[in-house]
């Protein structure tokens, strides 16, 4: 009797479950497998982390200063932002510094009376890597001729400057570009130019205070860049300056800039002073020029090996 | 009077009275339909039933990156369905669970992040399963299994 009983409440059990696995609901309508194979976002002069990246930089004295220059490139869809740290298999004599390997400078055109900067929509915005083996720049002008040939030079003046006039001591052309119809000019590249910028001819290296009334410049030192037509240039692409008709529609530095030549024996002058840095933020899709400086204690002797690690934030 | 014939009166009268209940009863229904219906999966992902399971290989691509993998979603019934967005896991090409946040997985349906959607009776829409990879990430090949799952509030 009681099996019978036990019998019947498991028939019953079963014939439950058997009605509620036919009347039950989806728990999902999909499953989605998603396969994505994914590379290296930030690159190291275009390497992965796999390849180390060596180098020798030419022998210095103690006391010296040595720069290398590298690219961060970011391949990703956002900023990322990478640190910089260092050790070296000898740490007394040497201190290893990084920096952004960029600066900006604005173009203005001036008063020819005053030499004060005319406040109008015409002037350009000129990005520069401060140290290299060349010389990269990207510029861009607003407010220019329209339709006309211009060359970004390097105005070096000789001495006494307002009597010796062309910029050729030594100067040099930079680069060409040809305004729009709306007078604007965007463009970028880089130039081997061999030497500083200023070069230890350059008047302006040391012979006038540019940090004073009329100029009153962030630096008293450095090199002049203008934007001027090939019109006024001998040849149409060489210096000096030969027609200054229109120089008051030129576009002038406002600051004193330096650029040290890597390839070159420099004067070592550098300003702006580089704001030293740990941490190097690259916007999307960008490459970030940055640069490794080395200094080295008078006493400092030997072979030191640094390096230098580029690594995600912690 | 004959005993036998007393009793005989009585059980007739029974057996009438039992005959006029049974001739009176109300019917209690006049017939039965069974009826047997085959029901589908209301909503289809890029059409596909849900023991189906949808895979996909998406570009190669870099660390930093969002990538987007984009698929339908069909309701196939009369009302309004409610879905919602879930993620199951991530393994690297060792088949290890990632978790460590270097993959972030969300769902976009109209350009807006969501985690639930609502489709139309009869109608189709489109959505993305959004894939960010941190710009730090190790490289390698990443699997992201997702699922579409009915929404009960």
């Amino acid at each position: 009797m009681l099996t019978k009983k036990k019998t019947a409440i498991l028939v019953l059990a079963l014939a439950m479950c058997i009605g509620v696995a036919s009347a039950a609901l989806l728990q999902y309508y999909a499953k989605i497998q998603t396969t994505v194979n994914v590379t290296q976002g930030i690159l190291v002069d275009g390497h992965s982390y796999e390849t180390p990246i060596t180098e020798e930089v030419p022998a210095t004295v103690g006391g010296g200063i040595v720069y290398t220059v590298h690219t961060i490139q970011n391949l990703g869809d956002k900023e990322a932002t990478v640190c910089l740290s260092w050790e070296s298999n000898d740490t007394e004599g040497i201190n290893v510094t990084y920096f952004v390997n960029q600066a900006t400078l604005t173009l203005e055109n001036k008063a020819p009376d005053t030499w004060q900067v005319i406040e109008d929509d015409k002037y350009a915005t000129l990005t520069y890597s401060i140290v290299g083996n060349e010389f990269a720049y990207k510029l861009e002008a607003f407010g220019l001729e329209p339709n006309t040939e211009y060359s970004l030079i390097y105005y070096a003046d000789k001495y006494p400057r307002f009597q010796n006039w062309g910029g050729d001591n030594p100067g040099a052309l930079i680069g060409t570009a040809t305004s729009d119809q709306y007078g604007y000019i965007y463009t970028s590249n880089t130039i081997d130019l061999g030497i500083d910028l200023p070069n230890a001819t350059d008047a302006n290296i040391d012979k006038y205070d540019y940090s004073v009334p009329p100029d009153n410049y962030a630096h008293a030192h450095g090199a002049k860049i203008w934007l001027v037509p090939n019109t006024d240039l001998t040849n149409g692409n060489s210096l000096p300056v030969i027609n200054w008709e229109h120089h008051a529609d030129w576009l002038y530095e406002t600051d004193l800039i330096t650029y040290l030549d890597l390839d070159s024996v420099s004067t070592h002058l550098l300003h702006p002073a580089p704001e030293f840095v740990t941490e190097i933020t690259v916007p999307a899709h960008s490459t970030i020029s940055f640069a490794i400086r080395f200094d080295f204690a008078e006493n400092a002797y030997g072979t030191y090996l640094v390096t230098t690690t580029v690594s995600p934030p912690k | 009077m004959d005993k036998r014939r007393v009793l005989k009166v009585p059980v007739a009268v029974l057996i009438v009275a039992l005959a006029s209940i049974i001739a009176y009863a109300i019917i209690q229904y006049y017939g039965q339909v069974q009826i047997t219906v085959p029901v589908e999966q209301a909503v289809w992902v890029d059409g596909k039933r849900f023991n189906e399971t949808i895979t996909e290989t998406l570009a190669p691509t870099y660390g930093g990156c969002i990538v987007y993998a984009n698929h339908t979603l069909e309701n196939k019934g009369d009302t309004t369905a409610m879905v919602e967005f879930a993620l199951i896991n991530v393994t690297d090409s060792h088949g290890n669970l990632v978790t460590d946040g270097s993959i972030t997985v969300s769902w976009m349906v109209n350009g807006q992040k969501v985690d639930k959607t609502a489709i139309l009776p009869h109608q189709t829409i489109t959505f993305s399963i959004v894939i960010e990879f941190h710009y730090a990430i190790m490289p390698d090949t990443y699997t992201i299994t997702t699922q579409v799952k009915p929404y009960v509030p």
